[in-house]
């Protein structure tokens, strides 16, 4: 093949290009790179012996991609169909057919595949043409080939890419893409089909006005107290912090070890703990109430309808209890970091100790803890445990279609769409609040000066 | 140096793809299954080769591993050569780990689920149906456990245990505070007795039970005339029924005599205040015999069985029955073999081993469960299958009809909307929920 090619390939830097564009690696081998041509060749005649070894191209008569296709055309024709054929139960169990979450899984993987491919080619094509182009410009005679720094760490990094587009990347596709299908409990595989339906479910889930009114009810809840939930945490975990640094402060590290200690047991158990402790009617504290004479009746701490910002209250107080651990140990670390030198200066200029606190403390301890408190922010949005195990949701809000007064938008997806089967309407769920965690989070990352000078 | 290198990559290319078109297979053609063998002499499907010699074994999941043993030692002694794995599986999360691993080729031939599961096992196709052996197993266990497992004329689940919630009382107790060891038959009488027992300030209650659930509301909507429907259009119209406004509105009434927020009613303070032998009343399924059992040898009371309560002057209170059933799965690979096994289920030795080992009362049909020994002596089961037998064996309810019904009960108990309105909320709330999977 290389007969037809140019013999100087220098005068015509885009012919090598071109020829990698029909068959990858041979602008390569024009340019006289056979190792990387060979393997570039290898690579798409890999793809094409696996689908020809995973697909059935004995006989052709009758080629569909259902029953002939291999690992890429199958696969592309699973996506884009999600199976034709459904699995039908007889005597003898399940006949064969088709699973389309099966297909759906196995049809972005293909993809992956594909879109890894596609890139290899385009990298070809420009490989091919750049390292003609630097030959005609009378470059080195020996151009970059695969030992060049680059492109060793392309292969060394390859497997932790795949690893993480396996790991990460993969189920979060396939949940976006459960968004516009109907699978839901009406409709399960395998002897149902599941098809694409485009945005009709976002349409149900905002358009009928009832769950439009509870989501946005639920999420204005969500937003209040992840910023309350992670602002008292900050700010208690922080004034914890400064008296523990104080000199008046005996047996420091003894105080620090038993504050720490709400952040060593599971939050799980303490939420279970706690929904035991604030019992209404046969909890402790109510009864302790009643019995000092501090109110005449129990408190309804976690289950009064009429009272939901009680409940709210609790589960704040159990949040802060939670996490100031946390920060507080952060924050003395933080503070250990500032320069003692700052301070002294500061009593020099005739400072008092509030004004240092204010001057010096604060925006030290702010800059290294900020994108900290960020993360604090989005895992409080989502703090599926504590509100979970607390409250279940609860106090009852009558407004609301089976969310409670403390449900966030996690917890009440979850009891929603599992124990209902709606896993489609748990798929756009899931992707409203990644659009409103992850702008928040881009937007603050953003302004956050850490993070820009690392 | 370089057309050198060149004829070797051509010849990789072409060696590659004669290797690739030599691996080439044809399609196969979509076979449709020949069907299992059915031995009509001895009424009975032919098990597979693999499984008959003992070379593969039947995998079986089963909640309780004392009444799978027990089962397969005595499966074994009719059909010594065959291997059964056992695994403990909790009837409610057989589903949906059958959903996974049935796709995934390792899950169960045979295992065991709550009736009410049933109909996702047949939707998700982890349930098929048993074939010859609907007749027989029909017969043993009567037309009415044997129709709730039928779809479409299909025997989908052998019914093997049947449970339904009653009404316990300390008889100890009840003597001692009227007089009578006699447990109450009506709201009435329970309500004059808490009248005078009742004090919330040191928690003390006549009678507790977990008040938030359909449930356990049901045996009073269903006293006064309400029934929940056999599926989810049945469902929408009793949903808008007037019978169950009454029921809503008794049921509130309720509340007078157990003053306890539906989240707050919890088993620590429902069944295990029963044990203390300070609570005349719990309502509670056969799942607390045990620890009942316990505390009342340690306590020093004893304690019965009944039906449940009527409202005085009207029906009796029916339960949503329980009924556990075994499945076949329909990923099995050895369908006549799993099916022979869960036709043993049925069988009398089994239903004496149910017994025996976990104390469940056999789902057989009245004549039949005469015959389970001991059970006739048996006080306390007595009075559970005395429930049962008033009991809807609701063939189906929904996992929406589930969210939408306790919603409700919880709302009415709370009193968070009057019953009028609540039940209004459930009308709309149950379209909503339907539209959100249409």
């Amino acid at each position: 093949m290389s007969v037809d090619a140019p013999r100087d390939p220098g005068r015509r830097p885009w012919v090598p290009g071109v020829l990698s564009a029909v068959l990858p690696g041979l602008g390569q081998l024009v340019n006289r790179q056979i190792v990387k041509a060979a393997l570039l060749a290898s690579a798409f005649a890999a793809a094409v012996l696996v689908e020809l070894l995973t697909g059935h191209y004995a006989v052709l008569a009758g080629y569909t991609p259902r029953t002939h296709g291999g690992f890429f055309v199958r696969g592309v024709w699973g996506l884009v169909t999600l199976g034709t054929e459904p699995r039908r139960m007889s005597i003898d169990g399940l006949s064969a057919g088709d699973h389309s979450i099966v297909l759906l899984i196995n049809g972005v993987i293909v993809a992956f595949v594909i879109a890894g491919l596609v890139i290899l080619w385009i990298w070809g094509i420009r490989d091919a043409a750049r390292v003609a182009r630097a030959r005609s410009a009378g470059a080195t005679a020996k151009s970059p080939g695969l030992s060049s720094d680059s492109s060793f760490a392309g292969i060394v990094l390859a497997p932790v890419v795949v690893l993480l587009l396996a790991v990460t990347a993969l189920p979060v596709v396939f949940g976006v893409l459960i968004a516009f299908t109907d699978y839901n409990r009406t409709n399960l595989p395998p002897t149902n089909l599941v098809s694409w339906i485009g945005f009709d479910n976002f349409a149900r889930l905002l358009g009928a006005g009832a769950w439009g009114q509870t989501f946005f009810g639920v999420l204005g809840w969500t937003v209040l107290w992840a910023v309350l939930a992670t602002a008292t945490t900050y700010g208690f975990g922080f004034i914890q912090a400064a008296i523990l640094q104080s000199r008046h402060i005996r047996h420091p590290k003894i105080w620090r070890s038993i504050f720490i200690l709400p952040w060593a047991v599971p939050a799980m158990i303490s939420a279970l703990v706690f929904r035991s402790l604030f019992n209404g009617q046969f909890g402790p504290i109510s009864q302790f109430l009643v019995d000092v004479g501090i109110t005449q009746e129990r408190v309804m701490w976690l289950t009064d309808p009429n009272n939901p910002w009680l409940a709210r209250a609790v589960a704040l107080a159990v949040a802060l209890w939670l996490g100031f651990p946390y920060f507080m140990a952060l924050i003395s670390g933080a503070l250990t970091n500032i320069s003692p030198n700052l301070y002294e200066a500061a009593t020099l200029d005739g400072a008092s100790a509030f004004q240092s606190f204010r001057a010096i403390t604060v925006p030290l301890v702010w800059r290294t803890t900020a994108p900290l408190v960020l993360l604090a922010f989005v895992a409080n949005f989502n703090n599926f445990g504590v509100i979970y195990f607390l409250t279940q949701g609860g106090p009852a809000a009558p407004d609301y279609r089976y969310a409670g007064s403390t449900d966030l938008l996690i917890t009440w997806l979850y009891k929603l769409t599992l124990d209902n089967g709606l896993y489609d309407i748990a798929a756009v769920m899931s992707i409203m609040i990644f659009v409103i965690v992850g702008s928040v989070t881009v937007w603050n990352l953003r302004r956050t000066k850490v993070l820009q000078d690392a | 140096m370089r057309l050198h290198a060149a004829r070797i990559v051509a010849a990789a290319g072409i060696i590659a793809i004669t290797a690739g078109a030599a691996g080439c297979t044809a399609a196969p053609e979509a076979t449709e299954g020949d069907g299992i063998e059915w031995d009509a002499d001895a009424s009975a499907y032919v098990m597979e080769e693999e499984v008959a010699s003992g070379e593969a074994p039947l995998q079986v999941w089963v909640e309780y591993p004392e009444y799978g043993e027990a089962v397969v030692a005595a499966f074994n002694d009719i059909y010594p050569d065959v291997r059964v794995e056992l695994t403990t599986v909790a009837k409610v999360d057989a589903v949906n780990k059958m959903q996974l691993d049935g796709e995934a080729g390792k899950g169960a031939d045979v295992y065991t689920t709550n009736f009410t599961d049933l109909p996702r096992a047949i939707a998700s196709g982890v349930a098929a149906p048993l074939g010859e052996y609907q007749d027989a197993i029909t017969e043993r266990v009567g037309t009415e456990f044997a129709s709730a497992v039928t779809r479409d004329g299909e025997l989908y689940g052998v019914p093997l245990s049947t449970e339904s919630i009653a009404l316990f009382a300390n008889t100890t107790l009840l003597e001692q505070l009227t007089g009578s060891a006699e447990p109450a038959t009506t709201w009435e009488e329970i309500r004059a007795l808490a009248e005078t027992y009742n004090d919330s300030a040191s928690n003390q209650w006549t009678i507790r039970w977990l008040a938030g659930q359909m449930y356990y509301a049901y045996p009073v909507l269903s006293s006064l005339g309400w029934s929940i429907g056999d599926d989810e259009a049945e469902f929408a119209d009793a949903l808008a029924s007037d019978s169950l406004l009454t029921g809503l509105e008794y049921y509130n009434g309720l509340r007078d005599i157990w003053d306890v927020n539906a989240a707050d009613a919890t088993w620590d303070s429902i069944e295990m205040e029963f044990t203390k032998g300070q609570t005349p009343y719990v309502i509670t399924g056969p799942w607390a015999f045990s620890d009942f059992d316990a505390a009342a040898a340690e306590n020093g009371f004893e304690y019965a069985v009944t039906p449940l309560p009527k409202v005085d002057g009207a029906g009796d209170a029916a339960t949503l029955a329980g009924l556990s059933v075994g499945v076949v799965s329909g990923y099995s690979a050895y369908p006549a073999a799993a099916r022979v096994f869960a036709d043993f289920l049925a069988s009398e030795t089994a239903a004496e081993t149910l017994y025996s080992t976990t104390g469940a009362i056999p789902a057989l049909d009245e004549a039949a469960i005469q015959d389970v020994p001991g059970l006739a002596d048996d006080e306390h089961a007595a009075g559970v299958l005395a429930q049962s037998r008033q009991a809807d064996l609701v063939s189906e309810i929904s996992d929406a009809q589930w969210t939408v019904s306790n919603d409700l009960i919880a709302g009415v108990w709370d009193r968070s909307a009057s019953p009028a309105d609540a039940q209004a909320a459930a009308i709309t709330g149950f379209d909503d929920l339907i539209g959100l999977s249409e």
